[in-house]
């Protein structure tokens, strides 16, 4: 049986019921296997979306289930987090760093650092195990990040904006590697973005909210078969789509701009 | 006092680290230079007369005292030993009641709302003001200044406690709590390693503020130890011998820090890996 | 990104908990006086101290005596200050003499100064002049020390940004070093103002014939404990003003701002 990650009728507050809702009113549901970006103007929520499928935040009211059961507490087997500034704990090795989830679920030692090392060498960075964080860099120490989130064999991987702090190349190609091994190996991915081109590269499907309150205001199939090549990103389709989500998000993001 | 950022500089930028670590060189050659020099025009001045050596000595005649005061005066091992089962039992009191305090304060918001700004206040006045209190409570001898030390001292390790658990970042704990760590692994995986080198750091202004308790106490009250006898080899215009104790109890504390920066660079590590 | 944040800790339990160390402290003490088990001798009468307290204040010998200990630690420290920021600043001219200086001052902070108190009192007699002497001689280190690193350690980017617009030596002393290294100084100087209530008060208990650590000294070995404890209590009261105000003086501007 495929999991699906389901959020129901979910409204998020920051303040009392005075303010407006960061979020209110989202449904989705997202399959085991599935892709799925979300993109939308800065201030629409998609962090505070995430932090709540991730079980950070309660809920003003409505939920997330996980195969029909409500996630109250962060779960990282179920759901786990890529931070955007990677968050490393600086005084533990690269290893220690990856285990440390699998020590938190109560395995010992030795095995959480064998399945740690595994993932690591799943992520490129079978030689760096022994380093601390601080001697890596910033794409490195983010591929670290991700090793940890799947060390717990997580059925569903979150990120949140994970390569918005990296320069436009390695954003690129740290982006393309990691999508191509997280597809190959039938990961389930929701992934933030405020990149258009990510949006679009990455996703079966693309989430795009609004903001004032913080809804969805279309969902977009992306129809284009893995693997996916460069070719993708200068063809016409990939313009067209472009295009859309440009003009959808466009007023927020120039009034933004300014 | 500073080594991260110097760790830090020679780490990073080789080309920088050879000009820095020739600097270096140059200094301490230099300083050595000059700590030499003025021993050595100490004893001029006192030659010539500038200087009265009867009220400030000079190097010669230290040296002499020195050899005088450990070869046969049982006095001098017995003031040191004294001074160092003080020192010892003042911060293993300080430590005893600095750390928990520390984390008391650090973790329990009510607690730190409540008595931080009564340690900060205990931290800030002179405590000397109080000596003659320590004499009627602890009496002469070891009583007052393993006290006083212990009072001087854990005020510093629970301050410092304090900054290294402040210092932490807290999307370290959000991390914690999004792979389903307890409190107890945030307080083994964050708390602990995080402000360890803060720790480290008040665990050596203990030290040092117990030691110059215990001296000040000795000097006060006692009439064992290290203080103690300084005061009296002054009185009687014993200068060489005060002199002796007062040079012996400097480097003891100066190699003591080195020592202490030394193994704090070994035993956090990671932290010389951090860019700020 | 925590959901309802955690209020602030309720201010009942706070005050609660500040009340309940003033009764155990003052509690202890009356319990102490009443049942006897705290000899006299130690531990007066809480009433007894206040009484005194009083009384003290009424004599025209207390507020001398006050005057001459505030005295010596205002100008000692003044001494410290002026001659630690003038070393600091010429051993901050240059990379080597800092890198020379650097573990010299810090080694001078580090070193039990108390120690060598009893010397002071030969070179300089019993008076004032060894009080005030000690005091700046304590507060110096940590002042020039500070300031010597806070002006040779400024951030290149800062010194860049001020050749890019073309500062003159002068400007870039005055606008840039002494901006960037102002924190350290002034943390250097509040350092230098306890360490000089610190010497101050100890040298009037180890040596001295005037002076309110003289007095508590004075009253306390001649078993005047009420007394005694009467004086420590205004000895503390003025040195905490005094360091309020010297605190206060030598606050950060940027660290008031964050307040």
């Amino acid at each position: 049986m495929t999991s699906h990650l389901n959020v129901d009728n979910l409204e998020i507050r920051y303040g009392d019921t005075a303010v407006e809702p960061a979020i209110t009113g989202i449904n989705l549901e997202i399959m085991q296997g599935e892709f799925v970006t979300v993109i939308g103007p800065s201030g629409c929520g998609k962090s505070t979306l995430l932090h709540a499928m991730g079980g950070m935040l309660a809920p003003a009211s409505g939920g997330i289930y996980l195969d029909g059961t409500e996630l109250t507490r962060p779960d990282p087997r179920q759901a786990a987090f890529v931070f955007q500034d990677y968050s490393l704990f600086p005084w533990k090795k690269v290893v220690d760093n990856v285990a440390m989830g699998l020590r938190f679920a109560g395995e010992d030692k030795k095995t959480a650092l064998e399945k740690a090392a595994a993932e690591l060498a799943f992520v490129g960075l079978g030689d760096k195990a022994d380093k601390y964080p601080g001697e890596l860099s910033g794409g490195m120490q983010q591929r670290v990040a991700v090793a940890r989130a799947l060390a717990l064999k997580p059925k569903f991987l979150l990120m949140d904006e994970p390569f918005g702090a990296l320069d436009e190349q390695t954003r690129r190609s740290l982006g393309q590697e990691l999508t191509k091994i997280l597809h190959d190996a039938g990961q389930s991915v929701v992934l933030i973005t405020h990149s258009l081109e990510e949006a679009i590269f990455w996703a079966d499907r693309i989430i795009v909210m609004k903001a004032g309150p913080g809804e969805v205001s279309k969902e977009i199939i992306v129809d284009e078969p893995w693997p996916r090549s460069l070719e993708f990103m200068t063809s016409e389709r990939f313009e067209n789509l472009r295009a859309e989500l440009f003009h959808r998000i466009q007023p927020t993001t120039v009034s933004e701009a300014k | 006092m500073d080594t991260n950022t110097i760790v830090l500089a020679r780490g990073r930028r080789p080309a920088i680290a050879l000009n820095a670590s020739a600097l270096a060189r140059k200094a301490t050659l230099y300083r050595t230079a000059l700590v030499l020099g003025f021993f050595v025009l100490w004893e001029l001045l006192a030659n010539i007369g500038a200087i009265d050596e009867r009220s400030a000595s000079k190097p010669t005649a230290i040296l002499a005292a020195f050899g005088d005061m450990f070869a046969g005066n049982a006095e001098t091992y017995q003031a040191l030993s004294d001074t160092l089962y003080v020192l010892v039992m003042a911060f293993i009191i300080a430590v005893a009641i600095g750390m928990p305090l520390g984390l008391a304060l650090a973790l329990n918001a009510t607690v730190r709302a409540a008595y931080m700004s009564i340690v900060i206040y205990l931290l800030g006045i002179p405590k000397t003001i109080f000596l003659p209190l320590f004499v009627l409570f602890f009496g002469l001898g070891n009583g007052s200044a393993i006290a006083f030390g212990a009072v001087l001292g854990f005020l510093q390790i629970a301050v410092n406690v304090v900054a290294g658990v402040d210092s932490i970042e807290p999307r370290f704990f959000r991390v914690t709590s999004a792979f389903g760590g307890s409190r107890w692994h945030s307080f083994v995986h964050v708390i602990l390693p995080g402000a360890a080198p803060a720790i480290f750091a008040g665990l050596w202004h203990g030290v040092r503020n117990a030691f110059v308790g215990v001296l000040i106490a000795q000097m006060f009250v006692s009439n064992i130890g290290i203080g103690y006898l300084v005061k009296v080899y002054t009185n009687n215009f014993q200068i060489d011998n005060a002199m002796v104790l007062i040079i012996i109890s400097a480097v003891a504390v100066i190699l003591l820090g080195t020592l202490w920066e030394l193994s704090e660079a070994r035993l956090t590590k990671w932290k010389s890996t951090v860019r700020s | 990104m925590r959901a309802a944040p955690a209020a602030g800790p309720r201010r009942s339990i706070v005050w609660g908990l500040r009340i309940l160390f003033l009764v155990v402290v003052f509690g202890g003490w009356a319990l102490a006086n009443a049942t006897g088990s705290i000899s006299p001798i130690i531990l007066p009468q809480l009433s007894a101290v206040l009484v005194q307290s009083v009384e003290l204040l009424g004599e025209a010998d207390v507020w001398i005596a006050l005057a001459i200990t505030a005295f010596e630690m205002i100008v000692g420290f003044g001494i410290a200050a002026v001659a630690g920021l003038l070393v600091g600043f010429v051993l901050s001219r240059k990379p080597l003499r800092s890198a020379i200086f650097e573990k010299l001052l810090a080694w001078g902070y580090i070193f039990p100064i108390s120690l060598v108190y009893p010397l002071f009192l030969i070179w300089a007699g019993v008076g004032l002049p060894s009080k005030i002497l000690f005091a700046a001689a304590s507060a110096f280190f940590p002042i020039a020390y500070n300031t010597m690193r806070g002006l040779s350690a400024v951030p290149a980017r800062y010194l860049k940004v001020g050749q890019a617009f073309g500062a003159s030596a002068q400007a870039t002393d005055w606008h840039i070093r002494a901006g960037a290294a102002r924190p350290m100084i002034l943390s250097g100087l509040r350092l230098g103002v306890s360490m000089a209530t610190v010497s101050v008060v100890l040298a009037e208990m180890l040596g001295a014939n005037a002076g309110l650590g003289f007095m508590a000294q004075q009253a306390s070995s001649q078993f005047q404990i009420p007394q005694a404890y009467a004086v420590i209590l205004i000895l503390v009261v003025m040195t905490s003003l005094l360091l309020w105000f010297m605190e206060t003086l030598l606050r950060d501007p940027n660290e008031r701002l964050k307040k």
